[in-house]
């Protein structure tokens, strides 16, 4: 499963990101967990360089606030970032139904 | 189950002994590490801070924090380039276009009316003057930091002031003149000069964008 993850990845934060408002790091991994009843495993190794491109590109700001006793840093998405957000989850939508029609040609057939 | 101070603690302790250095990286991971044990410890009674933090640390991989440093790295320095053009090309809009075109229009007539030697010297005293100021307000910010930032690690090698020294240094090196440039294009040396500035300008401009941008993420990195 998470071979086909790779490519997608950076837009699923972005969906995560765009439905909830701000979150931070952890709480990506355990929300994609939570929704796929944990098909779908993010390593702390692919999240973060993606969390941090998209900050560098100003995709995403983030903040930081005290939370039982450390440091939490959370990301949000920028007006600018909403609209990379809106495209990029359309083409995912759009790939994912193509993707579909080829794995079961009988419904393109309907 | 909530982790104490003193264990957040050793969670910063464990990553500088991981060789992770700066406080901005140190602060994510400490969050991630913390809030990972803290649910392993809920999950199961058995389960101690030290064995939940070695499985926690195992899911990083084999390369461990270095990886993740190495990468945020890349994306730092992209982030001072892109701060960087923002920032030079504000001089190409209202209303600091507006000072642009002062520059230009003054050193041009300045230039118009100078000798070689003059010019020349001019160019050496603002590649001095800019840098010397750079550096000085470099290093009043790195001062200001308790703990070491990767977002503010290499605010002087990056800078454009730091491209013109080599550029300077290679012009002397070769005993080229920058009043040289006069033989092709009378315009050429105004235009240099008023890029030399604007980059400069530019610049002072990223430092305490990022200065100001790294003390409201960090205030405690601060002193």
């Amino acid at each position: 499963m998470n071979q086909h993850i790779k490519g997608s990845l950076s837009t699923i934060i972005l969906k995560l990101l765009y439905d909830n408002g701000r979150m931070y790091g952890y709480e990506i991994t355990q929300k994609v967990k939570e929704i796929t009843q944990e098909d779908i495993q993010i390593t702390e190794g692919a999240l973060y360089p993606i969390l941090h491109k998209f900050e560098a590109e100003e995709i995403l700001i983030a903040e930081t606030e005290k939370v039982e006793g450390r440091v939490r840093k959370y990301y949000k998405i920028t007006p600018k970032g909403n609209e990379v957000a809106i495209d990029r989850i359309a083409e995912l939508r759009a790939f994912a139904e193509n993707l579909n029609l080829i794995l079961n040609p009988k419904l393109a057939l309907q | 189950m909530k982790l104490t101070e003193v264990q957040i603690e050793e969670l910063y302790a464990f990553t500088r002994k991981k060789y992770v250095e700066y406080y901005d990286v140190q602060t994510e991971l400490v969050d991630h590490l913390a809030s990972s044990i803290e649910e392993k410890m809920s999950e199961s009674s058995n389960i101690n801070f030290e064995t939940a933090l070695q499985q926690v640390y195992a899911q990083f991989g084999i390369f461990g924090f270095s990886e993740l440093v190495e990468k945020k790295g890349i994306q730092v320095a992209i982030k001072d380039r892109k701060l960087f053009r923002k920032s030079f090309y504000e001089y190409f809009k209202l209303p600091k276009i507006l000072l642009l075109v002062m520059i230009l229009m003054v050193s041009y007539k300045v230039f118009e009316i100078s000798n070689n030697d003059f010019i020349s010297y001019c160019f050496y005293t603002i590649i001095v003057i800019f840098n010397v100021k750079y550096i000085t307000k470099s290093i009043r910010v790195k001062r200001s930091v308790k703990e070491p930032l990767l977002q503010l690690e290499n605010i002087y090698v990056m800078s454009a002031s730091f491209g013109f020294s080599l550029f300077l240094i290679f012009c002397i090196f070769f005993n080229l003149s920058i009043t040289d440039l006069r033989n092709y294009y009378h315009a050429l040396i105004p235009l240099l000069f008023s890029s030399i500035t604007i980059c400069y300008l530019a610049e002072i401009d990223v430092l305490n964008k990022l200065f100001n941008q790294q003390k409201r993420l960090y205030p405690e990195a601060f002193k």
